[in-house]
């Protein structure tokens, strides 16, 4: 009798610790808060507002919880527990927008009949689906860029005389299945625009435009864009 | 088979087995069309026959693929696109059912979505929810997850996927009666 009461003794002893020091809860029963403000390097005010908002308990009884944003700069009163978690989500996802590196590839269908190393993995699949005799490899480009940048490049094609390239690159998101690339195109050769569109593709994919009939008489021209993201060292 | 299922099913059958549902019975298909056939072969039959609504949406898909290829066949040097491509388009559809049925079932979609979503008419859906999502503005992005494009108002776009899943190609094409 008398092991069982030390032993309910020590239960509550042990409880009345780990309610006082585990949970933080105050003297008049609400969680004890803390203020603290974040630097925040990379996302908008307003990605980072929605971003923690489901971990601030605003509508708390005693200690709600509150958080502003300014200028990079987050203010949250919450938990320590809840602070944690937002230096967590903070710290997985502020982080630089991935370099793009996008590479163009002007390719004729004209019945070339020997296959070009640098087209052949689209010319495979290109064979599956049309049946133009061969393909030819017109002019590549490879330029650079960040979400937001307008990319303009212009260069000579055999027989197409002066083009030009224009990117801009709408959105990137990086994801743990490699992320995605949205880009608005528009492939220039001498005063007519043969490809204006607006496409998206996995990063790493291959995107192969064609059109029919032809916008250069009866020239079958195929604009391929392969884009890669490249993480940017902090 | 509902209505959803039914369009879902529109969207990844072969030409052939939506030929034959929109003919009504299997009188007078040939035996090339019940190979195609899948599981559902059946009861896709019976509700394309008896629901308008789905027999609109199978007889949009067939005009579609129709008009693709009749676009795709000037670009035949060989022999008729006519035949090349639906045989093409079928061989890609057993192969990857054979490997990948999903990603088929996104293609197709991806394709179908491509050539209805530019074209402005309504599609009466009758009693069961759609599986098909009938845009009628424009200009239309073609989404199914990915990859995606877009296609102006006097263009039709189909989105192909290859046995190579790192490469997909999107082929524009004029729309004809917008």
């Amino acid at each position: 009798m008398m092991t069982a009461s030390i032993r309910i003794a020590a239960a509550c002893l042990v409880a009345s610790v780990a309610l006082s020091l585990g949970a933080c809860v105050a003297g008049d029963g609400a969680p004890e808060t803390e203020t603290r403000t974040f630097e925040v390097l990379y996302l908008d005010d307003w990605v980072v507002e929605r971003l923690v908002e489901p971990y601030v308990y605003s509508g708390r009884e005693g200690a709600p919880g509150m958080a502003s944003v300014v200028q990079g700069k987050l203010t949250v009163r919450e938990t320590p527990e809840n602070l944690r978690r937002i230096d967590e989500t903070l710290l997985e996802f502020d982080r630089p927008k991935p370099m793009v590196r996008l590479v163009f590839q002007i390719i004729e269908a004209n019945g070339e009949q020997g296959v070009d190393p640098r087209i052949a993995d689209v010319e495979a699949a290109l064979r599956q689906l049309f049946r133009f005799d061969g393909y030819r490899l017109l002019g590549e480009v490879m330029v650079y860029g960040t979400e937001g940048n307008e990319l303009f490049q212009e260069f000579d094609v055999p027989d197409l005389g002066p083009s030009a390239i224009e990117a801009v690159i709408m959105n990137v998101r990086a994801d743990s299945a490699g992320g995605t690339v949205q880009l608005e195109l528009r492939f220039h050769a001498g005063s007519r625009t043969v490809f204006g569109t607006t496409v998206r593709v996995r990063a790493g994919q291959t995107a192969v435009l064609g059109r029919t009939p032809s916008s250069i008489g009866s020239r079958n021209i195929i604009l391929v864009v392969r884009p890669e993201l490249q993480q940017i060292q902090e | 088979m509902n209505c959803a299922e039914c369009r879902e099913h529109v969207l990844e059958a072969e030409p052939l087995e939506i030929a034959a549902a929109l003919s009504g019975s299997q009188e007078g298909v040939g035996p090339s069309v019940i190979s195609v056939e899948g599981p559902s072969g059946a009861s896709f039959r019976e509700h394309v026959a008896g629901c308008p609504g789905c027999m609109t949406a199978a007889e949009w898909v067939m005009a579609a693929q129709e008009e693709l290829v009749g676009d795709l066949s000037v670009l035949s040097p060989r022999r008729s696109l006519y035949v090349s491509v639906p045989e093409a388009v079928l061989e890609a559809a057993r192969r990857s059912r054979r490997t990948r049925r999903g990603s088929w079932g996104i293609a197709a979609a991806a394709v179908a979505a491509g050539i209805l979503a530019v074209r402005s008419m309504d599609l009466e859906v009758g009693g069961e929810p759609s599986a098909v999502e009938i845009v009628a503005t424009a200009p239309v992005v073609a989404t199914v997850l990915t990859p995606a494009v877009d296609a102006s108002l006097d263009e039709n776009v189909a989105v192909f996927e290859t046995e190579d899943s790192d490469i997909v190609v999107f082929w524009f094409y004029e729309g004809r009666g917008q």
